[in-house]
């Protein structure tokens, strides 16, 4: 979060803001100021034709009992010429405002997603979701709302300027007590926006938070409910709630001294004009027409006075949420590790690879190897050696630290451990909006033992549901894996894919991709010796050390602990001995 | 016929005050503290048009010495008395409004 600026910098700021927003929709935004501007005209208009009325058409009627018919059409026809367009410029103003602010927010909204899909798999696991949400929505919106107001301020700009050019004017001493309430207004939104500021900073950020919050509770939601936790989530989330309650509260406390103010000031000066004004015509400066003109033209310029407060007031939310977008659409676009690849053949290789999660913590430096097309390589360790980072950074979800990758330009597909489905149909999961037969689906699903899907209330159609509610782990695993087998890869990268299936349906799905992906390059983290013994060769990951390619009888000669951790495959511990 | 528009809005202030029925608390005083408020921005006009017609009315007839500047003050010190207190009235419901829509957004949330 950002320090609070000074009063310049608080101005900079929000002219940066309005700048940033029209720049969006530049024509739309004129074309409401024009309409503003006809409003502001004829508004100061009306209230020169009042005084001409008052002094030229009633006065006389009066004093003289004359009564013109002429001037009395002319009157009441300027009057509702008058009004009729100033009711376009308000239609204009309006219409297109609203336009100009909706379309800026759909603008906005856009290139925050536009930045968000453009980075890579290492920056979204560094992200909440919940808060690239709010971003993406709460944030744009309250960016936005300042938009629509400005027209509007900036009409009551011109009335003000034409405004206080025609009451001093009429009677420079009343004209300059009329013309004080603009600074004294402008004083107190100064100081209104220096007092909120920091708690509109601090409960958009806390709404960010709170939003990251309740997302993470939903997605962990049979956890939550597994182990009884609904007490200590709802916890969590009230302490969070209660900080966004108390710094919206903290701003609306201040809020409502502001828009009380507002009302006041003008209120206020309003009345000490009348009693300005009655000494004036009482001696003799002031007519009861310039007076009743020189009010009517204040009054008409309080509610506007008013509206212009609360159009500021709503800078502060807005500059908080455009804030946090900038933050957003100003960082840097991370390079996608698979960019940095290199396509001198089809054989994917390790040259000289540092893998790890950051310079700090390097899980494998130096590592250098490859893999023959079309051989299946089996990656084998005990549990976090590295496996599942040394995959990701071969399909370059996770940047190597130094050193380079080459291998074949066409497709990589990767096939996580937690498999994760669309809410939507079995086709749109396994096709991800690519176009492809339906053989070519029914020969993935068959490769992949996902034929069930066909058993299903609308076979392939059928709506799975977010992350495949209704299904089971083995049979969420089987269509992510058709999803991969689809792209026919020249690599297929399997991250223990296999792990929830029974080792029968196992062997039949290693079976089938040998023998009906003939052209496809496997590497795939095994933790079964199903895998292995069908395996052309194994890499051997223990304590940061890679041993490998080599096959499993190498393997078994020369490496003790991966003998050990065989035959711990093939005769798991006494359950009793673990208890 | 009813208004669907005004129903729809009617039914969503219900349907609010249901899910958090602390909205109602002390909802009836804020409404006089608003309605209070509200009247502030009455009085100026209706003193403008008094102080017209009564105190300036003389006037328009010729004789602008006769003009009620005593009846105009005290029009004027009772409108902004009235004013300070609607302004504080104004301030306090927009407060306590604020103040019981957070709590029940809190309670929402919560819940």
């Amino acid at each position: 979060m950002h320090g609070h600026p000074t009063s310049s910098g608080r101005f900079r700021r929000a002219t940066t803001l309005i700048r940033s927003l029209v720049a969006y929709h530049p024509g739309l935004f004129a074309i409401s100021m024009a309409g503003a501007a006809v409003f502001a005209v004829c508004t100061v208009g009306s209230s020169w034709l009042l005084r001409w009325i008052i002094d030229d058409v009633i006065i006389p009627r009066f004093d003289n009992d004359s009564f013109s018919v002429s001037q009395t059409l002319i009157a009441v026809g300027l009057l509702m010429g008058l009004s009729l367009i100033r009711a376009c410029g308000v239609i204009i103003r309006r219409s297109f405002a609203g336009r100009a602010q909706w379309r800026t927010a759909q603008s906005l909204t856009d290139e925050v997603v536009d930045v968000i899909v453009q980075q890579p798999p290492q920056w979204h696991r560094q992200q909440s979701t919940g808060d690239l949400l709010t971003r993406a929505g709460v944030d744009v919106e309250a960016s936005v709302a300042v938009m629509a107001p400005l027209p509007y301020a900036s009409s009551v700009i011109l009335m003000m300027a034409i405004a206080a050019v025609g009451l001093i004017s009429s009677d420079t001493a009343l004209g300059l007590a009329a013309t004080a309430v603009f600074p004294i207004l402008i004083g107190l939104n100064v100081l209104y926006q220096r007092r909120v500021d920091k708690w509109f900073d601090i409960a958009q950020g806390e709404l960010g938070v709170l939003s990251a919050a309740v997302h993470e509770s939903f997605e962990g939601v049979t956890v939550v409910k597994a182990f009884g936790a609904e007490n200590r989530e709802t916890e969590r989330l009230a302490i969070i709630a209660s900080r966004v309650q108390s710094a919206r509260i903290a701003a609306i406390r201040l809020r409502s001294l502001f828009e009380a103010a507002l009302d006041f000031v003008p209120n206020m000066t309003n009345i000490c004009l009348v009693v300005g004004g009655a000494f004036r015509v009482r001696s003799g400066e002031l007519s009861v027409g310039e007076l009743a003109s020189f009010i009517y033209m204040f009054t008409l310029l309080v509610f506007p006075l008013r509206l212009i407060g609360y159009a500021l007031s709503e800078m502060p939310r807005s500059q908080a949420g455009f804030d946090r977008i900038q933050n957003l659409r100003l960082s840097p676009v991370i390079n996608d590790p698979r960019s940095l690849f290199t396509h001198d053949d089809d054989v994917l290789a390790l040259h000289s690879a540092s893998i790890g999660y950051d310079v700090n913590n390097i899980l494998f430096e130096n590592v250098s190897a490859s893999f023959a097309p079309q051989s299946i390589t089996a990656i084998v360790g005990y549990t976090g050696c590295g496996k599942s980072t040394f995959v990701q950074s071969l399909a370059g979800i996770t940047p190597i630290l130094s050193g380079s990758i080459s291998g074949p330009s066409r497709l990589t597909s990767f096939v996580f451990q937690e498999p994760f489905l669309f809410g939507t149909s079995v086709r749109d999961n396994v096709c991800m909006g690519r176009e492809f037969s339906d053989d070519d689906l029914r020969w993935a699903l068959e490769i992949a033992e996902a034929d069930f899907v066909h058993e299903l209330p609308q076979g392939v159609d059928t709506i799975i549901g977010e992350r495949g509610v209704g299904l089971s782990g083995g049979q969420r695993q089987r269509i992510a894996l058709a999803r991969a087998i689809i792209q026919r890869p020249k690599i297929l990268i399997l991250d223990d894919t296999t792990s929830a299936l029974d080792p029968n349906t196992e062997v039949k799905v290693l079976r089938s991709i040998k023998s009906r992906l003939p052209n496809s390059t496997v590497i795939a983290v095994a933790s079964r010796p199903s895998l292995i013994a069908m395996s052309d060769q194994i890499m051997f990951f223990d304590q940061g050390v890679i041993y490998g390619p080599a096959t499993h009888i190498e393997l078994l000669v020369q490496n003790v602990a991966y003998r050990g951790l065989m035959q711990a495959y093939e005769s798991p511990a006494d359950p009793e001995e673990k208890l | 016929m009813t208004n669907p528009q005004v129903a729809g809005a009617i039914e969503t202030l219900n349907q609010g005050v249901r899910a958090v029925p602390s909205l109602r608390q002390g909802i009836g005083f804020t409404l006089v503290l608003a309605m209070l408020g509200a009247s502030g921005r009455v009085v100026v006009p209706v003193v403008i048009q008094q102080a017209i017609d009564h105190g300036l009315h003389r006037s328009i007839q010729g004789s602008a010495q006769s003009v009620d500047v005593s009846l105009v003050i005290k029009l004027c010190l009772g409108a902004a008395i009235y004013l300070i207190i609607a302004s504080v009235a104004q301030r306090t419901a927009v407060s306590r409004l604020g103040q019981r829509s957070e709590s029940a957004l809190y309670d929402l949330r919560v819940q």
